[in-house]
C-alpha cells in the first residue's frame, strides 16, 4: 500500500528509493519560472495522479520528469540515480515511457505502422501486435486503417498500446482523458490500473480528475507551479472543487 | 510476447538507469571555457604575427600604426584573455585533484591509525578484546566508569573521616 508520505518523502529515507523522484525542481520558459520547487515521488508499482487546473504546471512537471526539459534548479532521480540533464531518448530507452497530451499518433500511418514505432526497445513486431491487440482488441480490427481516421478514443488506445507494449518501468500519461467520452476514459484507466499489478509505476497528469482517482493510489494537487496538497484519492477529491474554483492558492 | 517478468523489468530498468549518460553541466562548461581559452591564445598569436608581418613590410611609421593597433593590440588582448581562461580552469582542475588527494591521504592515514590502535589494544589486553566493544566506544564508557568509581571512593573516604572525627 502506498501512503501519501511516500509521494513527498525524500529517497534517502529508510525505505526503497522511489522509481521516479523530483526534488526541489524549478523550471522556466525563458525568464518566466513556472515550477517553483516541486517535490514529488512515484513509488514502485503505484499510480500517482497529479491534478490541477489548466496552467498549474502539470505538463511542465512531466516534461522535466521525462527529460524533455532541464530544470533550472533541483534534480530528477530515477531508480535512486540522479538523471538531471539526461536526454529524453536515453530515458525512454531505459524504460521511462511518456504518452503525450494530444495522443501523438502518426496520422498518415496505419495502426500497424504506428505500432512498429514501439519496437525501439527490442520487442519484436509480432510480440508488439499480439500484446497491443490483446489489450485493445478494437485496434486489431483496424490494423490496416490510417491512424488519422480513427476516433479520438481509438487514437488514445493506440497511443496507450504503443506505450504499454514497450514494457516500460515508469509510464507517464499526460491528459489521457482529453476530448474523450467518459465511458472510453474509464476503459483506458482500467487498463492503466491493470498494468500496475505487473510492477509498472504510473504518473498520470490530469485536469479532469474523476476517472483517474478511481485507479490512483495517491493523488497530488498542483497549483501555480507548486504541489499544494497530497493525499489519498478520497481526501483529494474533497479538495478538488476549491482548487478548480481558485480557493486554494 | 517477450518472456520478461516484472522483476526482470524492474532489475533491468535499474541497471539501464545506472548505465545512462548523465552530463555534469558544470564540468562541461569548464571544459568548453578551457578550449575557448586555448583558441583565444592561438588566434591572438596569429593576429600578432600577421600584424608584425604586415608592419615589417613598410618603412613608414604612419602605415605601421594601423597594423599595430588592429593586429598587435587586439592580438595581445586575446592572448591575455585566453591565458586567463586557461589558467583559471587549469588551476581549478589542479586544485580539485589536489583536494581529492589530500582527502584520500587523510583517510588512509586515519585508517592506519585506527588499525594501529586496534593492535595496541589487543596487545594490552592479551588478546581478550574479542568480547569487548570497539575501542572508541568502550574507551568513553570506561573513563566514565572509572570517574564514577573514583568519586565514590573519595566520597567513602570523606565519610569515613567524618565518622572518625
Amino acid at each position: 500500500m502506498v501512503d501519501a508520505e511516500d509521494v513527498i518523502a525524500p529517497a534517502d529515507g529508510d525505505g526503497p528509493a522511489p522509481v521516479l523522484e523530483l526534488r526541489g525542481v524549478k523550471a522556466a520558459y525563458g525568464k518566466i519560472e513556472v515550477l517553483h520547487g516541486v517535490d514529488l515521488a512515484v513509488p514502485k508499482g503505484a499510480v500517482v495522479a497529479l491534478l490541477g487546473a489548466n496552467g498549474a504546471g502539470k505538463t511542465t512537471t512531466l516534461a522535466v520528469a521525462s527529460g524533455q526539459m532541464t530544470p533550472t534548479e533541483g534534480d530528477v532521480f530515477v531508480a535512486g540515480r540522479r538523471v538531471t540533464g539526461a536526454t529524453a531518448s536515453d530515458l525512454a530507452a531505459a524504460g521511462l515511457c511518456t504518452v503525450p497530451e494530444g495522443r501523438g499518433v502518426f496520422r498518415t500511418l496505419t495502426v500497424r505502422e504506428n505500432l512498429r514505432m514501439a519496437t525501439y526497445r527490442g520487442v519484436s513486431m509480432g510480440d508488439v501486435e499480439d500484446r497491443a491487440f490483446e489489450i485493445f482488441p478494437k485496434l486489431g480490427e483496424r490494423r490496416s486503417q490510417m491512424a488519422g481516421t480513427l476516433s479520438g478514443g481509438e487514437q488514445q488506445m493506440l497511443s496507450l498500446a504503443r506505450a504499454l507494449v514497450t514494457e516500460p518501468a515508469v509510464l507517464m500519461l499526460d491528459e489521457l482523458s482529453m476530448g474523450l467520452a467518459p465511458m472510453i476514459v474509464d476503459d483506458l484507466y482500467q487498463q492503466v490500473g491493470r498494468i500496475t499489478s505487473g510492477g509498472v509505476s504510473v504518473l498520470v497528469v490530469e485536469q479532469f480528475a474523476r476517472s483517474v482517482l478511481g485507479v490512483a493510489d495517491v493523488a497530488a494537487i498542483m497549483a501555480n507551479g507548486r504541489i499544494t496538497s497530497v493525499g489519498t484519492p478520497a481526501e483529494i477529491e474533497s479538495e478538488l472543487s476549491d482548487t478548480y474554483l481558485g480557493a486554494s492558492s | 510476447m517477450t518472456d520478461s517478468t516484472p522483476t526482470d523489468t524492474t532489475e533491468g530498468f535499474a541497471a539501464r538507469v545506472q548505465e545512462l549518460h548523465v552530463p555534469e553541466p558544470k564540468a562541461d562548461r569548464e571544459a568548453l571555457l578551457l578550449k575557448v581559452g586555448v583558441a583565444l591564445v592561438v588566434v591572438g598569436l596569429v593576429l600578432i604575427l600577421v600584424a608584425w608581418f604586415q608592419a615589417s613590410g613598410t618603412a613608414s611609421v604612419a602605415e605601421q600604426v594601423p597594423y599595430a593597433l588592429s593586429g598587435g593590440l587586439l592580438g595581445i588582448g586575446l592572448v591575455i584573455l585566453g591565458s586567463a581562461l586557461v589558467i583559471r580552469f587549469s588551476l581549478a582542475r589542479l586544485f580539485r585533484y589536489w583536494l581529492a588527494r589530500i582527502v584520500y591521504e587523510h583517510q588512509t592515514q586515519t585508517d592506519r591509525t585506527v588499525e594501529a590502535l586496534g593492535r595496541i589494544e589487543v596487545a594490552l589486553t592479551g588478546g581478550s578484546s574479542s568480547n569487548r566493544r570497539p575501542a572508541a566506544a568502550a574507551g568513553t564508557d570506561h573513563s566514565s566508569d572509572h570517574q564514577t568509581a573514583s568519586v565514590d571512593s573519595v566520597g567513602a573516604a570523606h565519610r569515613a573521616e567524618h565518622s572518625e572525627s
